[in-house]
């Protein structure tokens, strides 16, 4: 009986291994870039600003004034956006919690603020290529 | 007659890959989007049979046929790229380097580059390459199992036609 498999053979599967380090190392590289994520916070219609994540640990504090005195104090961290503190009078926006994916977002409808994260680049979902 | 009879063989070997690829669908994948691939088997026959340029036009009446019959138009931009990409390495390993690649080391390979090519052409048109970096390490794993099967299946195949041949002449 002749033998199934040749000698050339363990090339294709060395590419193999190859291919799979190497994406993985390709994703390391391009993965900082492919998970960008911003966060936007707007008031009524006026979009206040476009923030990206801080790295590491550190985090952003913005206080955004929505006028007559209202206030909402927003957290952006890598680990998740937040509303630290205001003074709305029901603080749906505080006890909301952290958001961290993009589509997420945070609403204080008596200020009118809306705080969103937004991924760059829109990944498709897995089935749409492969079908 | 050597080409009417050359043309009746691909025509039923088109049909053959489209209701293969047709019937492959009712199969569990082992991952979403990693098809067996079983209309790979068609090809290599092909190969084996007449050669490369046959394999090649064996390869973009199937994908154009099979997005047609699927009704999905986006996807013969995937399946082409990773056809005509897949046919061309197995065509040259069939055909200059068998002595030292087994037919399931060519059918494998066949399927390592038919998920590249689609890949790269998805990343292209979707613009971002993080897809493929983390898509293809799964489809590797799956190319293994599913080119090794199919190489298996077209060896006893091709292994038929030439006995068969053998005996008609």
């Amino acid at each position: 009986m002749r033998l199934y498999f040749k000698f050339g053979d363990i090339f294709v599967y060395i590419f193999i291994a190859l291919i799979i380090v190497g994406s993985f190392l390709g994703l390391s590289i391009i993965g900082a870039d492919a998970n960008h994520l911003q966060v936007t916070i707007r008031v009524g219609e006026e979009t206040i600003g476009t923030y990206g994540l801080p790295a590491g640990d550190e985090e952003k504090e913005i206080r955004v004034d929505s006028g007559d005195g209202q206030y909402n104090i927003v957290i952006i961290a890598s680990t998740g956006t937040y509303v630290k503190e205001a003074n709305c009078r029901d603080d749906v926006c505080v006890r909301w919690g952290k958001i961290n994916r993009p589509g997420q977002t945070i609403v204080c409808l008596p200020h009118r603020l809306v705080v969103s994260i937004i991924g760059e680049g829109n990944e498709p979902a897995v089935d749409d290529i492969s079908s | 007659m050597k080409n009417v009879r050359k043309m009746v063989y691909l025509a039923i070997i088109i049909s053959l890959a489209l209701v293969i690829s047709y019937f492959e669908q009712f199969i569990p994948p082992l991952a979403p989007g990693a098809k067996p691939g079983l209309a790979n088997i068609m090809t290599l026959v092909t190969i084996s049979m007449f050669g490369f340029k046959e394999a090649l036009v064996v390869t973009l009446i199937r994908s154009l046929l099979g997005a047609v019959m699927a009704g999905s138009p986006t996807g013969i931009l995937f399946s082409m790229s990773g056809g005509i990409l897949s046919t061309l390495i197995m065509s040259a390993m069939y055909l200059k380097l068998r002595r030292y690649f087994s037919i399931m080391g060519i059918s494998t390979a066949g399927a390592v580059f038919h998920n590249i090519g689609q890949l790269m052409v998805a990343s292209l048109v979707y613009g971002t390459f993080g897809i493929m970096f983390t898509y293809l390490p799964v489809l590797m794993i799956s190319a293994i199992i599913t080119g090794n099967f199919v190489g298996l299946v077209s060896r006893y195949i091709i292994n038929l036609l030439v006995v068969k041949r053998a005996l008609s002449t």
